[in-house]
């Protein structure tokens, strides 16, 4: 049922993405990518993707910068971060003004991304 | 009587008068003089006088310009005892500032420090999470023969992961400084981060032995500045004790206060001391040791919670430190 929700995921440690995608196929449609511009690229290819999950600290373009280019181009997805930071005064100014839902912090909780995704996927 | 007889009589006394005639004029001259000396000595007398009112006139000046000064004088010295007392308050007041910019720095640098820590330990941390995850997976729908032993292993893993990330969690709060920063702060919680932290310092010399009310103590306030204050009173404890001890945690409410009790069954702080302990810069602690930083500062920190941090000690007995949280 949750098979035909598209959940991109960004990540610049190749560990991470492929932890990602062996644990998160199992239920979801996983894409992904190992940065900012993998990602913008993606979603040009797959506009009916509708959860997307960023790290944060990656080469060239942090995960927040990331979602404000994706922002512009697609406002209505659904959009996270996911890092082994701390929660930081960015990401908390990024989830008030609704750039982002929520942030996951690494080492990740699989029920919270999971339950995140099945609430933003049935809102869209 | 012959008129020789008395023609001679009259030259007598001719002669007498001329002679008296001369004195009376001597005298008369004499007295002349006299009267004119006076005459001098009383002009000069009088000149005098008016010089005495003169010089008396100026005295009098003199005694009220000096009166004046005085007063002058008496008004300075209150406004330099009043800049005293105000450079006084000034001196203190850099001093707290100094002790708390260099205490503030100090976390600054530790909380860069332990974010960049608490990122570089949470990547690999999240490999072994979510290898974790996918072995479970795998053991779900591939089952071993050996189920038992591998939901162990599995188990041992998820709580190797999940110590790992506590500790770096309590790491982190450290680095949560931010000064405008109010939130609910749960007392008990940061206790237990503290002593994550000092863990390896307690064990296994030190049995740390905790009373904790039944009702969760939460504060409105910051809470890294707040990790500050506890991380600073248990590791106090904790170097009070020489060899083998025991520190004490009792939290309860009283009336409208949450208080906190850590008593340890350490060396103790003399009467004289008890009493500079929160001032900055005292330690007792060998140079190197200690900043002497650390109760000014949870002191201070305390005081911007609205609450109030007491110390009692026994020499070779122990310190009872007490903070105290008015009810929110």
């Amino acid at each position: 049922m949750t098979k035909g929700i598209k959940v991109l995921y960004i990540d610049d440690e190749p560990v991470n993405v492929q932890l990602f995608e062996i644990i998160f196929s199992r239920k979801y449609a996983v894409l992904s990518g190992s940065s900012g511009f993998d990602g913008l690229k993606i979603l040009e290819n797959n506009p009916d993707t509708s959860v997307i999950i960023s790290d944060m600290k990656m080469p060239g373009m942090s995960g927040i910068e990331f979602v404000l280019k994706a922002k512009e181009k697609f406002p209505d997805k659904n959009y996270y971060i996911l890092t082994g930071y701390d929660i930081t005064e960015e990401i908390q100014t990024a989830i008030n003004n609704g750039l982002i839902r929520n942030h996951f912090k690494k080492p990740f909780n699989l029920d919270k991304i999971e339950s995140s995704i099945n609430e933003a996927a049935r809102f869209n | 009587m012959e008129q020789s007889e008395l023609e001679k009589n009259h030259a007598l006394l001719k002669e007498k008068f001329a002679r008296h005639e001369q004195i009376l004029i001597q005298a008369y001259k004499s007295l002349k003089k006299k009267e004119l000396a006076l005459n001098l000595l009383n002009n000069e007398l009088s000149a005098s006088e008016e010089e005495i009112k003169i010089i008396n006139e100026g005295l009098q000046a003199a005694n009220e310009e000096i009166t004046a000064i005085n007063e002058e004088l008496h008004n300075k010295n209150i406004i330099i005892e009043e800049q005293n007392v105000e450079l006084r308050a000034t001196m203190q007041h850099l001093k707290d500032t100094q002790s708390t910019l260099l205490q503030s720095e100090k976390m600054a640098s530790l909380g860069i420090l332990t974010a960049g820590v608490a990122h570089e330990i949470n990547n690999p941390l999240n490999y072994i999470m979510g290898a974790y995850i996918g072995l479970q997976n795998y053991f779900e729908d591939y089952p071993s023969p050996e189920k038992e032993k591998v939901a162990v292993l599995l188990s041992i893993l998820l709580e190797g992961v999940e110590r790992a990330s506590k500790i770096v969690d309590s790491l982190n709060q450290f680095s949560r400084n931010n000064e405008a920063n109010i939130e609910p702060c749960n007392i008990t919680e940061i206790i237990e981060n503290c002593l994550v932290i000092l863990n390896n310092k307690i064990k296994p010399y030190i049995q740390v032995k905790k009373n904790y009310c039944n009702s969760p103590i939460v504060i409105e306030g910051n809470t890294g500045k707040l990790h500050q204050v506890f991380l600073n009173i248990l590791s106090n404890s904790q170097q009070a004790i020489e060899g083998y001890g025991e520190i004490h945690i009792v939290t309860k409410k009283i009336n409208s206060d949450w208080v906190v009790e850590i008593s340890d069954t350490g060396v103790g702080i003399s009467n004289e001391n008890l009493n500079r302990i929160t001032d900055p810069f005292f330690t007792t602690k060998p140079p190197g040791k200690g900043t002497g930083l650390g109760l000014s500062i949870s002191y201070n920190i305390v005081k911007e919670h609205n609450g109030v941090l007491k110390f009692k000690s026994e020499i070779a007995k122990g310190t009872t430190v007490q903070i105290v949280f008015p009810i929110s």
